[in-house]
């Protein structure tokens, strides 16, 4: 009963508050009263993405839907395909908001890997790895090569080049979404094998999929121009950028631990310091953020004692974060292009789908894991989001020719798993009776 | 401050110009923060059976202030010719930054009659007289500019509305802990709505402020969850305004402003000797609640003593007219800021400093 009258509570003030919002905004438009309206549009955006989703999540939890999805809904709704409140220009001046909020989200995924969980697990992760990169690569290749016919980037390339994209396109369906994980396992505060197993493989497969990926762009690329062979100084950039993000991330992580130890207040403030500056510092030396941050929340929680201090600051900052990053992703949807291409993403994102499920369910097996791994193992690696997109970044920089609407099919399908991707691992958690509210009501009965 | 203006175009520059004048939405952001922190405040003393005392303080000074603003303004248009209007504008916002700044706000709080929660109170309304007048000033005193008011109407009534909705479900849901997202986006909402219209965002977040605390049964605690984070966002705003400090400016018109300022604070401190010897002859002690000192803790009292009001409320005024003077004023209380927070570290051993660090001492305790 309480329940229902706080939804409704909500639901009121997200009427109140987006409603008259969305009518000033439109007044100080119409009235062109606005004298430097590009400065405070950004601002208004965010307010608007994080009102707005935060007060939609209550009304998703109502319906048993992830706060996530609630958050890209949001983003949808007042982005510049529907609503407008937040236009192209607001969305791509929010771009600081994800760089933070990845930051913020490597190194709460290192603070939440232990080396006893690892260790526990390790038989599991290490199947659960080469069943994940080898059949979901396979499959997803195959279902993008018997869809050639409907993809129109692919008519004038030779089958091999045709088979190199297919590959191309693997692994992009190897990759996994953190963020998504993250933010799922933060709202359900989900704690068990199923938790703990889907965190650790999704942080360590971005690894895997880093190195099959700068493999396959070097083969990629001598099959697109015969006069380039396959480029083993790609492979030595790559080793040069994991050992030196591992060794940054260490470093930063020793200097996190030191002022935890000896400071340990304003972590707030540290945070948004660490997230924005080390970002750009790791950016400029080439190495990976994501792995070095990464590196850094491991160290501290496995070489010190100031994880917990650490975590909890990590989950009072991400549940702000959380929101600015899923929302403006949903602003970002492209949803004209997502109209057009439906069908043929759709077709990808099912083949990935059963894949992903058909190697979880082997990968289980092989390793003799616990029941609810075999029935539910599969289910955190559905999601795809910001680091698949950047992924598809790059291989249109390496492929100017067809990279480009490749990466707008990229685009549809990361949408599609996106939404999906978080409710099939919410209501995964909920029947395997590791999140907060199944705990609660086991514990009642 | 310093290290924005060291980092900044003025010092080493090693932030190009395109990225300080990126940086207005952040400022922005810390500057409503400051706003909202202080009416909920405000609010807080107005509850702890100081609210005539709030309420007397509050008025009189206000009123004090417009009417000498008022004044300077008229007079200075009157005597002066040629931008007279811009002038006289200086002039008011000088001696606005001189009533508003950290030592006067100070000798506010020693005033016997008011002396433990009211000084908040003068304080606050002088910042707000002085927004409101720049407000009026803003429109070339067209108040017969029907649209523009019955805008800024609109925005400051769903400020109240939105805060005193947003501050209901906080009360009937969360109780004492505080939820931040839809908080923080309502704050920034109404920051960015309100400065698009041309309305100070720090009006706006007062009034959002003032209605979420209103609503609070447990306010004290609410406010120590705000207050936690000031730090962190009190800490970027000034550096920020670092940044944005030209020291490059018209040295002569900075040291008028200046002048005008710091006579504006002599004429308070004298005002707060008078006031002290009438205290004294009444025999009237000082009253107050050990609650309402205990609970201003460091974070809290930086905001005002380090003058995140004034400043925040100069912040924001590049959104409307006269901004070419914006800098100049923005240097003018950076400067103030700065050099009253080194004549405190110099003059350790001052009234003002032992109160002060009392007060810390006694919330360390």
């Amino acid at each position: 009963m309480k329940h229902s009258t706080l939804t409704r509570g909500r639901f009121l003030l997200l009427l109140v508050g987006l409603l008259g919002s969305g009518f000033a905004v439109e007044l100080t438009d119409l009235l062109q009263v606005s004298l430097s309206a590009e400065t405070w549009t950004t601002v208004v955006s965010l307010g608007l993405l994080l009102l707005g989703g935060s007060l939609l999540a209550g009304v998703a939890e109502w319906i048993k839907l992830p706060h996530l999805s609630a958050y890209l809904v949001a983003g949808i709704l007042a982005g510049p395909h529907l609503l407008n409140w937040v236009d192209t220009a607001s969305v791509h001046q929010l771009e600081p908001v994800n760089t933070l909020a990845l930051a913020l989200i490597a190194l709460g995924g290192g603070v939440e890997l232990r080396i006893s969980a690892l260790r526990a697990n390790l038989r599991s992760l290490v199947w659960a790895t080469i069943a994940q990169s080898s059949i979901v690569l396979i499959a997803a290749s195959a279902v993008f090569l018997a869809l050639q016919s409907q993809l129109a980037f692919l008519r004038e390339m030779t089958s091999v080049q045709i088979a190199a994209v297919a590959v191309l396109w693997g692994i992009l369906a190897v990759s996994r979404s953190p963020s998504a994980c993250l933010a799922i396992l933060t709202q359900t505060r989900a704690n068990g094998p199923l938790a703990a197993f889907s965190l650790a493989f999704i942080m360590l497969s971005d690894v895997v999929v880093l190195l099959l990926l700068t493999v396959a762009l070097a083969f990629a690329k001598a099959a697109f121009d015969p006069q380039v062979d396959f480029a083993w100084s790609s492979l030595q950039t790559l080793g040069h950028e994991l050992l030196g993000s591992v060794a940054f991330g260490t470093t930063l992580g020793l200097g996190l631990v030191i002022y935890l130890r000896f400071f340990g207040h304003q972590l707030l403030l540290v945070i948004l310091v660490v997230g924005f500056g080390f970002t750009d510092v790791l950016r400029y030396v080439r190495f990976e953020p994501l792995l070095a941050f990464l590196t850094a929340g491991f160290f501290i929680q496995n070489f010190s004692r100031q994880g917990e201090k650490l975590q909890r600051a990590v989950h009072e900052a991400g549940s702000l974060v959380f929101v600015a990053f899923f929302a403006t992703a949903g602003a970002h949807l492209d949803l004209p292009l997502l109209y057009g291409m439906w069908p043929v993403a759709c077709a990808l994102c099912a083949g990935r789908l059963a894949a992903t499920w058909f190697a979880g369910r082997v990968a289980a097996r092989r390793a003799g894991d616990p029941e609810v791994l075999q029935r539910f193992g599969w289910a955190g690696m559905v999601s795809q989001a910001g680091l698949t997109l950047g992924l598809s970044l790059l291989i249109e920089r390496a492929f100017p020719s067809f990279g480009g609407s490749m990466r707008s099919l990229v685009i549809v399908t990361v949408a599609i798993n996106e939404i999906v991707g978080p409710i099939i691992f919410k209501v995964a958690l909920d029947r395997a009776g590791e999140s907060r509210d199944a705990a609660i009501a086991a514990n009642a009965v | 401050l310093i290290l924005g203006v060291l980092l900044g175009s003025s010092g080493l520059a090693i932030l190009p110009g395109e990225i300080t004048n990126a940086i207005d939405p952040l400022i922005v952001v810390g500057a409503s923060w400051i706003a909202f922190t202080a009416a909920i405040d405000w609010v807080e003393d107005f509850r702890n059976s100081q609210a005539t005392a709030v309420v007397r303080e509050g008025l009189t000074t206000m009123l004090g202030f417009a009417g000498f603003a008022a004044a300077l303004f008229l007079v200075g248009t009157c005597i002066l010719e040629e931008e007279a209007k811009a002038s006289a504008y200086l002039a008011a916002v000088a001696a606005w930054i001189g009533l508003a700044s950290p030592p006067s706000r100070r000798r506010l709080r020693q005033w016997p009659l008011v002396k433990l929660g009211a000084w908040r109170a003068g304080g606050f309304a002088v910042v707000f007289a002085g927004i409101v007048a720049h407000q009026f000033i803003s429109t070339d005193f067209q108040f017969a500019s029907g649209e523009l008011v019955l805008l800024w109407a609109v925005v400051l009534i769903a400020s109240v509305i939105l805060g005193a909705t947003l501050g209901g479900l906080q009360r009937i849901e969360l109780g004492s802990s505080l939820q931040w997202s839809p908080f923080v986006g309502s704050s920034l909402l109404l920051a960015g709505v309100s400065a698009r219209s041309g309305l100070s965002p720090i009006l706006a977040l007062m009034a959002f402020g003032g209605a979420f605390a209103c609503t609070q049964r447990e306010l004290v605690s609410v406010r120590a969850q705000v207050v936690e984070t000031t730090p962190a966002v009190l800490a970027p705003f000034l550096v920020l305004i670092g940044l944005k400090v030209d020291l490059r400016l018209n040295l002569r018109e900075a040291g008028v402003v200046v002048l005008l300022a710091a006579g504006i604070q002599g004429f308070g401190f004298l005002r707060h000797i008078f006031r002290v010897r009438v205290g004294r002859k009444a025999g009237v002690q000082a009253q107050g609640s050990d609650r309402l000192r205990d609970s201003n803790t460091m974070a809290r009292e930086s905001v005002y003593a380090s003058g995140g009001l004034e400043l925040s409320a100069l912040a924001v005024l590049p959104c409307t007219p006269f901004h070419e003077w914006s800098p100049l004023l923005l240097l003018v209380a950076a400067l103030n800021c700065v050099l009253d927070d080194a004549a405190n570290y110099v003059g350790r051993f001052s009234n003002d400093r032992e109160n002060f660090d009392s007060d810390k001492a006694r919330v360390h305790s």
